[in-house]
């Protein structure tokens, strides 16, 4: 039920998300249910970190080592700037861009040549020009003729 | 040069978390901001993911459907790891991946939570800044 490395096989959940919610002292109903997975597979989850704790606690402290780093100080200060735009359109101080929205704009572009067509053959009806007939497809006595004349 | 984003998608062991931070996204006085960007809100099974699908195939479904992965994943060490497939594939303009500093935290505390929610949409609104950024957590 569980991969050596940890998972929970089938799943993508590993020995280390159960371990959340059991330092979280919750209920292994809920862990289930909040991991989608099954209350037998959180047992069998405890049991991996029970048969291997020395290793798994070892990962887990450079996990949270790791998570406890978060974001470097250049995403840091970029962070701090969306956060401030953030404040600021909430207060009203400032207001998003209207959205550009490319299927929009394409759907408008589309309706506008639509229309200028429409426009046009309106007009060329109007002042009598005659658009030429289409060209009828040729009979099949004609290409058969076409093909034996070729020879 | 990547201009959009197309939504976001949890990661199957966070779906719960994600809908708590879209519930406060869609509540007062995030609401405006958070539709004014149009984003949908996915799952692996609407993208045609599976529950046990590997990170380097779930990193370039999301970086191909234009969709910002929301994971707590944790898993550092295996070849095909998340940390992995970001050393190996990021770049300048791939879709950062936003990881839960700490999920549970999510699930217990309101202003937690509401920072969370914060932090995201920030990223969301501003995702020209974070292109490239690899992993990047919130809060």
């Amino acid at each position: 039920m569980i991969t050596p490395t940890g998972r929970i096989e089938g799943t993508r959940i590993t020995v280390y998300d159960v371990l959340d919610y059991v330092r979280a002292n919750h209920h292994h109903t809920y862990t289930a249910i909040m991991l989608q997975i099954s209350s037998d597979e959180v047992g069998a989850a405890i049991q991996f970190i029970e048969n291997n704790r020395a290793e798994v606690m070892r990962n887990y402290r450079e996990m949270l080592a790791r998570d406890a780093q978060g974001n470097p100080p250049e995403i840091r200060a970029k962070l701090r700037k969306s956060h401030a735009k953030l404040k600021a359109l909430l207060s009203g101080k400032i207001r998003l861009p209207p959205r550009t929205d490319s299927i929009a704009e394409s759907q408008t572009k589309l309706r506008t040549e639509l229309r200028t067509a429409l426009k046009s053959s309106r007009d060329s009806k109007a002042t009598g020009a005659k658009t030429p007939p289409p060209k009828s497809p040729k009979s099949s006595n004609e290409k058969h003729r076409a093909r034996n004349h070729r020879g | 040069m990547r201009s959009t984003v197309r939504g976001i998608i949890a990661d199957n062991d966070i779906q719960g978390h994600v809908r708590l931070l879209v519930n406060i996204l869609e509540g007062d006085p995030l609401r405006e901001y958070w539709r004014s960007l149009g984003l949908g809100v996915k799952s692996f099974a609407n993208v045609g993911l599976a529950r046990n699908s590997p990170d380097r195939l779930v990193w370039t479904t999301c970086q191909e459907l234009e969709l910002v992965l929301i994971t707590a994943n944790r898993r550092q060490k295996e070849p095909d790891s998340l940390e992995a497939t970001i050393r190996g594939m990021n770049t300048a303009t791939s879709l950062p991946v936003l990881t839960l500093a700490d999920p549970i935290r999510v699930l217990a505390g309101k202003a937690y939570t509401r920072k969370v929610a914060d932090r995201l949409l920030g990223y969301l609104l501003d995702m020209h800044f974070y292109l490239g950024g690899g992993r990047l957590y919130l809060p």
